[in-house]
């Protein structure tokens, strides 16, 4: 194991999807780190790729048609991205585990949500089955479910309800790592609070680190430490939120920005970035963003944009923060 | 749920009787005359009439329909065979299990072979397992059952002399006619299994498991397979209709003395009573395999069971 290394480091991650004839560049060179009970916010549009990040830390990604083309994943010093499929069972559910977009269909219809928690604590620790259920019953009541609900099954649960059983069961063994792929996106606005503060709860205990996946700022601002803004599979700018939300730099995150409603004034029109995202089948060549973007000149649509530091720790994918550091 | 099953077996009695006045109906309609038939071409007139009075052909359809009905459901008796003059139900009583054993097998066969075919294909989607059992399914649906028949008869047969070519005694007398009437059976159950399968395994839930760190082999058959079953069990109600169905044809090829075989005859013989009959018994004992296919689905699947209950 390397001390050197944070607890959680991507480097270079290539996925791309298959279908047919044609190549899906879904995620592209990505590299972030994630320090040990920190939270890390991956924001960006629908199809920018942040859900087969995810899914590629936990190797859940469908073979074929996704490839992992290069990268490398290390938790805890270990690269787990070569790692064989027996050992990965063993960190699946176990140190990394996920919450899930949708509640309503990410739980089984027909096995009892009880037996669904009791399912990934008798997988990964020492108990026998009455142990397990035992502590299935203790996790459920931590997301406010009474233990009398156990043997019933998903239907009979709210979408809020469901969202608290797949939190219950993604932090079941305690992991070091949660990946929440936009835990509150399906849910009614004044459950999302409640599920969020939960999950804050629950991971304090643990000093469990997490990857907020989300397209919500607000839930970022909320919960996150640092941010990594995706675009079309790339990490376009990263650093701390106060870096990205008091000093966004690049054109897309000020976009994003710029599109949020704002609360005071008299704000008549709301102002979307122009365009759509690219196809991933076709990138755009140099900058990713350069079609869309209002300070494009022909050199960006020349030469891919290095990711580039401009104050310690925030960096920036653009001609413009390029040419700012140089100065 | 015995709510919900005496309710379906008050269904089945008017399935029954509208399956009753509609045989009735075809058979009524159907042309030819059975005094005829069993007089022989020499009958004179004044024959003809007296025993087509004699055997109530003279009445008005819906007389006939009434009497027919009163006599099956109300008195239970089906009456006997023009041609035999032999009671129908002692008949049946002796042919029915014959025909059952069929299709009973004929369903576990198509069962044992199709799921686990579909399940492979599925596993290996796009793979050479994948497309061997297409190949398997597209030979089974276009493969008719009476022509598998007649070639397993040549070869096994008379060729190899392994099993005998008609008639009835031990379980050697089942594999061949057991072996046609699944072939079509097998296909379909290995297409549903495997697109119900497909289905499950792209769903979140099955997502969810593997994040949990199920091994693929208990996502395949603790998560995904229970669910696929849902929509497989429907299918296995009708399939045994239509093995039931299928048996009429392969008792004629293999001359089984079953119900269908039974039928088939009467209807060439224009044996009113035998083929009402025989169809009667043959849609109760289906109207029994559809409940029992739905009280399995509600053990299946607890949404169902929830719908049953609140019933």
């Amino acid at each position: 194991m390397d001390e050197n290394r944070a607890f959680l480091e991507v480097e270079d991650l290539t996925v791309h999807y298959t279908v047919g004839k044609d190549t899906v560049e879904a995620v592209n060179h990505v590299s972030f780190q994630l320090q040990k009970g920190k939270t890390l916010g991956l924001v960006g549009e629908t199809g920018a790729g942040k859900t087969t990040i995810a899914k590629s830390i936990m190797r859940i990604l469908p073979v074929p048609p996704a490839v992992v083309k290069s990268g490398k994943i290390y938790l805890d010093g270990q690269e787990t991205l070569g790692l064989d499929e027996k050992e990965m069972l063993k960190i699946r559910g176990n140190k990394v585990s996920m919450i899930f977009q949708d509640p309503m269909t990410a739980l089984n219809p027909i096995m009892t949500v009880g037996s669904q928690i009791s399912e990934v604590i008798s997988l990964h620790k020492a108990v026998d089955k009455a142990g397990a259920k035992q502590e299935a019953i203790r996790m459920l009541e931590m997301v406010g479910i009474p233990a009398d609900r156990y043997n019933e099954y998903p239907h009979q649960f709210s979408g809020g309800m469901k969202q608290r059983v797949v939190i219950a069961m993604a932090l079941a063994c305690q992991p070091d790592l949660l990946l929440a792929d936009e835990p509150t996106t399906a849910l009614d606005v004044t459950i999302q609070a409640q599920v969020l503060d939960m999950i804050a709860d629950l991971r304090e205990k643990n000093n469990t680190s997490m990857i907020m996946i989300t397209h919500d700022l607000g839930v970022v601002a909320r919960v996150c430490d640092d941010v990594a803004v995706v675009y079309a599979g790339e990490v376009i700018e990263s650093g701390s939120k106060e870096d990205i939300f008091d000093h966004p730099t690049h054109p897309y995150t000020i976009g994003l920005f710029g599109a949020l409603p704002k609360l005071t004034g008299d704000e008549k029109r709301l102002h979307p970035i122009d365009g759509l995202t690219p196809d991933p089948t076709h990138l755009p060549k140099g900058c990713k963003f350069h079609p869309r973007c209002p300070h494009a000149t022909e050199e960006c649509a020349k030469r891919d944009i290095p990711l580039k530091e401009i104050t310690p720790g925030h960096t920036c994918r653009c001609i413009k923060a390029e040419e700012g550091a140089q100065k | 749920m015995w709510k919900y099953i005496l309710k379906r077996l008050g269904m089945m009695v008017f399935v029954v009787l509208g399956v009753a006045i509609v045989i009735f109906s075809i058979m009524y309609l159907v042309p030819g005359d059975p005094a005829q038939i069993i007089l022989g071409t020499s009958a004179t007139p004044e024959q003809l009439e007296n025993l087509r009075e004699s055997m109530g052909l003279n009445q008005p359809y819906i007389v006939q329909l009434g009497m027919f009905l009163r006599d099956t459901f109300i008195k239970l008796d089906l009456g006997t065979s023009y041609m035999t003059k032999t009671s129908i139900a002692a008949e049946i009583v002796q042919r029915f299990p014959r025909t059952l054993t069929l299709a009973v097998w004929s369903m576990l066969v198509s069962v044992i072979i199709g799921l686990p075919l579909g399940i492979i294909a599925a596993i290996h989607q796009g793979k050479w397992q994948d497309n061997l059992s297409i190949l398997i399914s597209m030979l089974g649906i276009s493969i008719p059952g009476f022509w598998l028949a007649l070639m397993m008869v040549l070869l096994f047969s008379v060729k190899l002399r392994w099993l005998p070519a008609y008639g009835i005694g031990g379980w050697k007398y089942y594999v061949m006619p057991v072996l046609a009437n699944s072939v079509g059976s097998i296909a379909m159950n290995a297409r549903q299994t495997r697109s119900a399968m497909l289905d499950v395994i792209r769903s979140d839930y099955i997502t969810t498991a593997r994040a949990k760190g199920v091994s693929e082999r208990n996502v395949i058959y603790r998560h995904a397979l229970p669910n696929a079953l849902i929509p497989i069990i429907t299918l296995l109600g009708t399939g045994f209709g239509s093995s039931l169905g299928g048996t009429v044809i392969v008792e004629s090829v293999f001359v089984m003395p079953g119900i269908g075989n039974y039928m088939t005859s009467a209807i060439t013989n224009l044996d009113y009573p035998v083929v009402r009959g025989s169809v009667v018994v043959l849609a109760i004992a289906f109207s029994f395999i559809m409940l029992a296919v739905d009280l399995i689905y509600a053990f299946v699947d607890p949404r169902i069971k929830a719908e049953y209950v609140g019933r």
